[in-house]
């Protein structure tokens, strides 16, 4: 037997060896079109095998354009099928990152739920017993004054009674109402990315006017003028959209220029596929520089300030337009005000 | 003789082998990878010799074009038998 003959049978054998393979394992874990990519590989070898085996038996001519044809569309597939795997590698990548994200996301929410939720036991207790101390203080004050003892030793007791104490328990409770505040914060923002959300249309003058209803104090305590444009529905959670328009006005008045009257406005207008709220006022203003840390969490511009917060109220602002699938920005220059452009889906 | 569909067909085998080299840190993650590429490369050899076996010592060169065939089709029928597994096996 001519061995070129030979060596042309054994590699018709392997091709329809393959075939055989193939088919037992089509339902195997490989990507589909990879597969069906790899099964015309088989097909344009297998050809090309019969064809030379035909060849040594004389018949020839009927197959020789095909062959030519499936010579030149052989690499092509090769190109093809590699391009695939690597398709597939990359697509698989990003599944298993993107997984792995949403999960470390899910057990980091949960960890500040949880830290935050049984930080609050203890601080109820801390609370609770330095009351208790200070009312004791007070007794063990009046008491002190029926004894009869050494008046050196009645000065001392009544300065710790009166000074040291209440000192010492001012500063407790002025910590733990700090720490509550923080914890209570820490909450709300792992709620924002934890609680379902009820998408709906809203009604955007209206859910302004009720922020404002419930801000008036507040408003008329600042001195402030508030005002609203014709505002265009959007879509979202009612409650979280409250929220994040709640903490936008109350950011601003916490940070009003007190050389100036101040002056809130709200306006908002449609774009392509959402709308856009742009919450302007002429506060104290922040310089470029912060623009992106006001979102973080626990960050203070002004720390000295006890009135401006635990630095949670952007934080929250920010994680519930994210779950609205929106974005917020920021523009200001110091002394000049800032505004924050809210992005929402529209209806 | 060289004919042109056999130039045409290296020039393409030799595109894809260039896209294997660019990227072989990723290619050699496919499953028994270096089966699959050895298939490739003895089928570029094979290119070779079709066309070098139209200028000299065409007998062999036309034997070992045949040889090269043959090697692509086994080393592709065992990279099948690696990967073409039923779940439940794999």
């Amino acid at each position: 037997m001519n061995p070129v003959a030979a060596i042309d049978s054994i590699a018709l054998f392997a091709g329809l060896a393959t075939v055989v393979v193939i088919a037992r394992g089509w339902k195997c874990r490989l990507r589909r079109d990879v597969k069906v990519l790899f099964v015309l590989i088989v097909a344009m070898v297998l050809f090309r095998n019969f064809s030379n085996v035909l060849e040594w038996c004389g018949i020839t001519a009927a197959l020789d354009t095909l062959e030519d044809f499936t010579e030149i569309l052989l690499p092509v597939l090769w190109g093809f099928v590699l391009y695939a795997f690597l398709q597939g590698m990359a697509g698989d990548a990003r599944k298993k990152l993107n997984r792995s994200l949403a999960a470390k996301n899910k057990e980091l929410e949960d960890i500040v739920y949880i830290a935050s939720h049984d930080l609050r036991s203890p601080l109820v207790n801390i609370c609770g017993f330095s009351g208790e101390l200070a009312s004791s203080c007070r007794q063990l004050t009046a008491l002190l004054d029926k004894i009869t003892m050494d008046e050196e030793d009645r000065r001392q007791i009544t300065a710790l009674l009166k000074v040291d104490i209440p000192e010492s328990l001012h500063f407790i409770e002025a910590g733990t109402e700090s720490m509550e505040r923080a914890v209570d914060g820490l909450l709300r923002l792992s709620r924002a990315g934890t609680e379902e959300i009820r998408i709906e249309k809203l009604n955007m003058n209206r859910l302004i006017d009720q922020i404002r209803q419930s801000m008036t104090f507040q408003i008329q305590k600042e001195d402030v003028s508030f005002s609203a444009d014709d505002l265009p529905d959007c879509m979202g959670d009612r409650n979280q959209v409250s929220q994040i328009f709640s903490n936008l006005i109350d950011n601003a008045l916490k940070y009003m220029d007190p050389g100036r009257a101040g002056e809130i406005g709200i306006s908002g207008t449609l774009e392509d596929d959402h709308v856009v709220y742009r919450v302007h006022d002429n506060g104290i203003g922040i310089a470029a520089e912060n623009h992106d840390k006001v979102f973080k969490i626990f960050h203070r511009l002004h720390p000295a300030d006890s009135a401006a917060g635990e630095g949670l109220g952007l934080a929250i602002v920010s994680r519930m337009i994210q779950r609205h699938n929106g974005s917020v920005s920021i523009e200001s220059q110091p002394g000049q005000g800032t505004t924050f452009y809210v992005h929402l889906p529209r209806p | 003789m060289i004919q042109e569909n056999e130039v045409v067909m290296l020039l393409m085998a030799i595109g894809v082998l260039i896209f294997i080299l660019v990227n072989r840190r990723l290619i050699m993650r496919i499953v028994a990878a270096r089966v699959l590429v050895a298939a490739f490369c003895v089928l570029l050899a094979a290119y070779v010799f079709t066309i070098l076996e139209g200028l000299f010592l065409g007998d062999l060169l036309n034997f070992l074009e045949h040889l090269c065939y043959a090697a692509s089709s086994v080393l592709i029928a065992l990279w099948c038998t690696k990967v073409f597994k039923p779940k439940e096996a794999g």
